[in-house]
């Protein structure tokens, strides 16, 4: 959805702030950063983030209901009107060099006197034999992308969550059968899409079970449980969590928790002076959209105020 | 109309940051009229949201079999971006509507002389770099497919012929899925051989066409 857009790209400037990250946090803090009169990039890896990969987002005031990439075009429709540069790159470190940052990507490099870090999450795998094996012959991350290809078949969604649950709901639109394998006693779904599994004839919830390998030839053709038992199935969706992508910010001294989430205040303001953190990378124990764009508008607001203080060329 | 509005609206803003003229080959079927229409009516709203700096030159697949042949050109509709040499060196075999009119535009600028972002990794390694074609399949709802469209066609363009780009909606064109059994958006396919399947970044695909090892992953 965005891309290499090389116009209003400077790779000389030091820009006031450079935000990281492609999703609604980022884009979130460079809108408000835009009206803070602050010269901005956004580099972001992927436009969209992981909000773009759900078919349904009813939970965003003000849009009752729309998909997540629409959500994100009526995003990109709002950074287009600020005129608000977006590159397509994926930052490798961090440097401080004096009073401003050095981003490195494998392309390019880009100066700034401030970074918000709102790199997000990575899906997490299972581990487990026959998932890196049969990952595009049957595995996926992304029921949105790749559930068209299992019209009239069977398939099954690893995981609890709500995300779980909507990706079921999403699938069984088209397969014959979708089976939610999750190790816990009860699906952890927002209530109003934990009624609409268990009202949805297509798809049964395997509770207490665990898968330990995927089996196929060609392409999956089975899961083994942790009873034993041969599940036969054509598609393995995995949808157990994330992990967060805080590895960057680590490597120049940014905090992080038990769960490699960047520790943060109410600022949105890490350990290191300049940079801030937002979205589902940093903290935060309930993680959304709304609740990254919040966090992301704060980081901008404290952005704006260190860039002041520090008061290089402002 | 067979685009939504809210398309039309993006192919008139997106298209308004073309400021060079550039002309395009297309071939339409009376075999997949339906979609050859669609890319006809989407094409219009490009020229007209451009004041005619886009241009296209109109074929039947099956009354130019010479000239379909000599861009190989198997299926149709397609769109040909072709070089000074006549050469074809990107290739949409999908209307460029939905996820794909960004990079498109895109592609369509930095043809006419906007900058490239990649013109300086892709011609420093230029004599390293294996002659390829990339097919890149694709559908209009995976989230990551227009950041790839984007890379593939910027490197293609900065690499002096080196590279050949496909675009390929696979939704338009099944049977080309079927015979790469895709399961996942976006898939690549590098000179009939090597398939990657997932999202691939940048540098990803810059080793890969350098002929070394990649990292596959979703
Ligand atoms: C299936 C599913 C359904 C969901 N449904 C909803 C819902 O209905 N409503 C809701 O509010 N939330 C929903 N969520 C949660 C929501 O998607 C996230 O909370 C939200 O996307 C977080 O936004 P973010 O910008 O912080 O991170 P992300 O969306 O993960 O974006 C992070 C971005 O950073 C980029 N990036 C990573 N590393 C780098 C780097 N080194 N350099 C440059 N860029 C980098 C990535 O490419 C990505 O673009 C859902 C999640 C899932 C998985």
């Amino acid at each position: 959805m965005f891309n290499i857009d090389m116009e209003g790209i400077n790779a000389e400037k030091t820009y006031d702030l450079i935000v990281l990250g492609g999703g609604p946090t980022a884009i979130g803090c460079a809108i408000y950063a835009a009206r803070f009169a602050m010269d901005v990039l956004i580099i972001g890896k992927v436009f969209g983030g992981l909000i773009a990969t759900t078919h349904v987002v009813e939970n965003y005031p003000g849009i009752t209901s729309t998909s997540g990439q629409g959500l994100m075009e009526m995003f990109k429709d709002h950074l287009n009107s600020l005129s608000i540069p977006y590159i397509s790159d994926e930052i490798r470190s961090i440097e401080r060099i004096d009073d401003h940052f050095v981003l490195h990507s494998f392309f390019q490099k880009f100066k700034a006197k401030s970074v918000v870090i709102a790199t997000g999450s990575e899906r997490k795998k299972l581990g487990i034999p026959g998932e890196e094996e049969f990952s595009g012959r049957g595995v996926s991350y992304c029921a949105t992308c790749d559930g068209p290809f299992y019209k009239d078949k069977r398939v099954c969604v690893i995981g609890g969550s709500d995300s779980a649950a909507k990706e079921a709901l999403f699938l069984s639109q088209n397969v014959k059968k979708v089976f939610i394998v999750y190790r816990g006693e009860e699906i952890r779904a927002e209530p109003i899409n934990k009624k609409r599994v268990e009202d949805n004839e297509k798809i049964e919830i395997i509770y207490k079970t665990n898968i330990t390998e995927i089996k196929g030839d060609n392409n999956v053709k089975s899961v083994i449980f942790d009873n034993g038992k041969e599940f036969e199935i054509d598609g393995v969706f995995i949808e157990v969590g994330s992990n967060p992508n805080s590895g960057l910010a680590k490597r120049i001294g940014v905090k992080t928790n038990e769960k490699d989430e960047i520790i943060i205040n109410r600022k949105s303001e890490t350990n290191v002076a300049g940079i801030f953190a937002a979205g589902d990378v940093a903290d935060a124990p309930f993680k959304q959209a709304i609740t990254g764009v919040a966090e992301g508008v704060i980081a901008a607001y404290s952005a704006f105020d260190y860039v002041k203080e520090i008061n290089i060329e402002y | 109309m067979t685009i939504s509005n809210v398309y039309k609206r993006m192919i008139q803003v997106e298209a308004k940051k073309l400021t060079n003229s550039v002309n395009l080959k297309i071939f339409t079927t009376s075999t997949n009229l339906q979609e050859s229409v669609k890319m006809l009516e989407v094409m219009e709203i490009y020229k007209k949201a451009t004041n005619g700096l886009i241009k296209t030159e109109e074929y039947r697949f099956e009354t130019n079999s010479e000239l379909a042949k000599k861009y190989n050109i198997q299926q149709a509709p397609a769109i040909l971006l072709v070089n000074s040499e006549d050469d074809p060196i990107i290739r949409y075999l999908a209307v460029p509507s939905a996820a794909k009119i960004q990079p498109f535009v895109e592609t369509l600028k930095v043809f006419t002389g906007a900058p490239n972002y990649y013109e300086n990794a892709i011609k420093e390694k230029l004599d390293k770099i294996n002659p390829s074609v990339i097919k890149l399949l694709i559908t209009d709802y995976c989230a990551y497919c227009s950041t790839i469209i984007s890379i593939c066609s910027l490197f293609t363009l900065a690499s002096e012929g080196k590279l050949q780009t496909d675009i390929i909606d696979i939704m338009t064109f099944p049977e080309i899925g079927e015979q790469y059994e895709v399961t996942t958006v976006p898939t690549l396919v590098i000179n009939e051989d090597k398939i990657i399947v997932g999202n691939v970044n940048a540098e990803e695909l810059l080793y890969e066409i350098l002929n070394k090892s990649i990292r596959i992953k979703n």
